[in-house]
């Protein structure tokens, strides 16, 4: 799977309840909010306005190469972060990190 | 035996054993213990039965600093004193409440929570309470409704409601039988009076609404007016020494402390979250109604150096910039008027479209989001105080001028409070917490800003006289017949609402009063 290609299928997702951070950012404003929280993100951590590396820390390379469960991956990245307060607040939202970085993700689809 | 004081001969005087000036939580609970003791005690009491607006007005005063209701509106000025309205939430002090916490100046009680516990105990008893048990995990059928933390981070703290007692009613008759107590009604305490060596109370100046003037002779004598009042009565008396009484080191009404409470964040559920009611309600259990709170951990309180509190959650609206723009436009408009800040209002829904638009949607839906508000302690501060003002009231007394002041640490503490909530709701799947603008500045400015109604410190306990007002016996320092009772000698106050402490420490100082004299 090619990089437009992912990029494009998780903005696709993004539209499906079934994604599981649809939920969550539609209650931050939808599609436009999560973009807007993803630039926000970028210029506060701006080493990591790259695409690329936003798939690898979030785990959509290998993740897409394997086709598995969207869900329990995010889940329990999520979970994880939240743990061990991995989070930022980005436009008020406390976002475990590796939901903003979907977010900053999304900015390059 | 209740005695109107107006219906004595002008210029009466008094004598007994123990007086005890204010019939509220503090000064009723300690009459009714000495009451066993057989000590002739007098109980002085600047109101009558019912409300009176004349004797209420005594209670007005000038606010400055943060700001803060009215004086005379939260405080009742009649025999049962403020619990004539008091809601009844009660939950004793954590451990760590008493300890000195390095990061915190001025923390630490001379005595600890262990020395309490016996008339903790026996509060629970006076406050129409269950078990003297707050250790949430502990009541089995709080179980389901509780929401599984990381203990590390946060612990379910439990209040349980009193019914609530209201002190006048409920022991109204056992005063009125006893042989021993007289309450004295319609009798204002004036002037503390102290003898010329400065060394101790010879008597209390009392005056009525209509002209009655008389003095108290006692050995003892307590003070149980509220934690703003002590302090007015002690800066007041300055007949012999020029700033008060117990004041040599000008700590009288310094370190005045509150409950800051404002709504901070909100949040959208996730899943249903009817189930823990328990936080945003409350469950009754074996007939108690009980109510639980997010509180920080000791080790996050440690490690992350904040005060001790809680997060309250409630259910309502959203509180994003643009929804509540649109919240503040139609409420007016549902009165009649559009909001005199209409340009503003509608400038903040302008900047803010995706939270205008989301909120309303949720709101047309019916869906409500939780809000989250600070449920916590404030960090002792010097210049945080009860004065007096320049204005008297209708019998001549110097009014109070209130100047309540807030750290950084305080918001501070709530903000990360808040954040680790947050994280948990966020880590467990059961909602999505959004904090409001203000309350991420990192300043120490509020929106909105409450107190919860308690009024504490204005006469803290230190062993050093450098440091507090009293003693750890609530003695005043350097007046060995003077006593304080009443939140005013906390010298820190932990997040729990203050009466029941108020009542086990009267429980005590009447078991220390009735063991002297
Ligand atoms: C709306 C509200 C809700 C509250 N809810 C809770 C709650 O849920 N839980 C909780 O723990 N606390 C609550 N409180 C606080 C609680 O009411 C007080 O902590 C408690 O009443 C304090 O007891 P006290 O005896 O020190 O003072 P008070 O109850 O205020 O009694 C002081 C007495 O002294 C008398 N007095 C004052 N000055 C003089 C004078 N110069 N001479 C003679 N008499 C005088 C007054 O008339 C009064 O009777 C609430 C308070 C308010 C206002």
């Amino acid at each position: 799977m090619d990089r437009r290609t992912v990029l494009g299928s998780l903005a696709a997702l993004f539209a499906t309840a079934s994604f599981p951070f649809a939920e969550t950012f539609r209650h931050a404003g939808g599609y436009g909010a999560a973009t807007r929280i993803g630039r926000i993100y970028l210029s506060k951590v701006p080493n990591e306005a790259d695409a690329d590396l936003l798939r690898e820390l979030i785990g959509v390379v290998p993740f897409a190469r394997e086709s598995g469960d969207w869900k329990a991956h995010f889940d329990h990245l999520k979970r994880e972060d939240f743990s061990k307060a991995d989070t930022i607040i980005v436009d008020g939202w406390l976002l475990a990190r590796c939901e903003a970085r979907f977010c900053a993700l999304l900015t390059f689809a | 035996m209740f005695v109107d004081f107006r219906k004595l001969g002008q210029n009466s005087r008094l004598d007994t054993d123990i007086c005890i000036i204010g019939a509220g939580a503090a000064g009723i609970t300690i009459a009714c213990e000495l009451a066993r003791t057989h000590r002739r005690v007098v109980l002085v009491e600047s109101g009558d039965f019912e409300f009176d607006a004349a004797t209420q007005a005594l209670y007005q005063g000038e606010v400055v600093g943060e700001p803060y209701p009215a004086l005379d509106t939260p405080r009742l000025r009649l025999f049962g004193g403020t619990t004539n309205h008091w809601a009844g939430h009660c939950r004793p002090l954590d451990p760590i409440d008493f300890q000195v916490r390095p990061w915190i100046s001025h923390s630490g009680w001379p005595i600890d929570r262990p020395t309490l516990e016996p008339f903790y105990a026996r509060a629970q008893k006076v406050c129409d309470l269950g078990p003297p048990n707050y250790v949430a995990d502990e009541w089995p059928q709080l179980a389901e409704f509780l929401i599984p933390f990381q203990p590390t981070r946060l612990v379910n703290r439990m209040w349980q409601y009193s019914p609530p007692t209201r002190f006048g009613e409920k022991f109204r008759e056992d005063l009125e039988r006893s042989r021993s107590v007289s309450v004295l009604l319609n009798a204002n305490a004036v002037e503390v009076v102290l003898a010329p060596s400065g060394a101790q109370v010879t008597g209390v100046r009392l005056k009525s609404l209509d002209g009655k003037e008389g003095v108290i002779r006692a050995r003892q004598f307590v003070l149980a007016c509220g934690g703003i009042e002590n302090a007015r009565l002690l800066l007041d008396s300055n007949g012999v020494e020029r700033d008060g009484v117990g004041n040599r080191r000008g700590l009288v009404g310094r370190y005045f402390l509150e409950h800051p409470h404002a709504i901070v964040a909100y949040a959208i559920p996730e899943t249903p979250i009817a189930r823990y009611e328990a936080y945003y309600a409350s469950v009754e259990v074996d007939g108690i109604p009980i109510q639980v709170k997010p509180g920080v951990s000791e080790i996050a309180q440690r490690e992350l150096k904040i005060l001790n509190g809680c997060i309250d959650l409630g259910y309502g609206f959203d509180r994003s910039p643009g929804y509540l723009g649109i919240y503040h436009i139609i409420r007016n408009v549902r009165r009649g008027r559009m909001p005199s800040d209409v340009d503003e209002a509608i400038w903040r829904v302008l900047m803010d479209l995706d939270g205008a638009g989301a909120g309303l949607y949720r709101e047309l839906k019916g869906r409500k989001a939780l809000w989250f508000g600070a449920n916590f302690e404030q960090a002792p501060n010097p210049d945080s105080r009860v004065l007096l003002s320049a204005e008297r009231d209708a019998l001549g007394a110097h009014r109070v001028k209130l100047d309540w002041r807030l750290s950084h640490i305080d918001k501070r503490s709530v903000r990360v409070a808040c954040k680790i909530v947050g994280e948990e709701l966020g880590r467990l799947g059961l909602a999505r917490m959004r904090l409001d603008d203000w309350f991420l500045a990192n300043d120490t400015t509020w929106n909105d800003l409450e107190g919860h109604f308690h009024h504490m410190g204005t006469t803290r306990m230190s062993d050093d006289p450098s440091m507090g007002v009293v003693d750890r016996n609530c003695k005043v320092h350097g007046v060995p017949n003077l006593y304080i009772a009443g939140s005013s000698v906390f010298p820190t106050c932990g997040y729990a609402n203050a009466t029941l402490t108020i009542v086990a420490l009267a429980l005590r100082l009447a078991d220390h009063l009735g063991d002297r004299s």
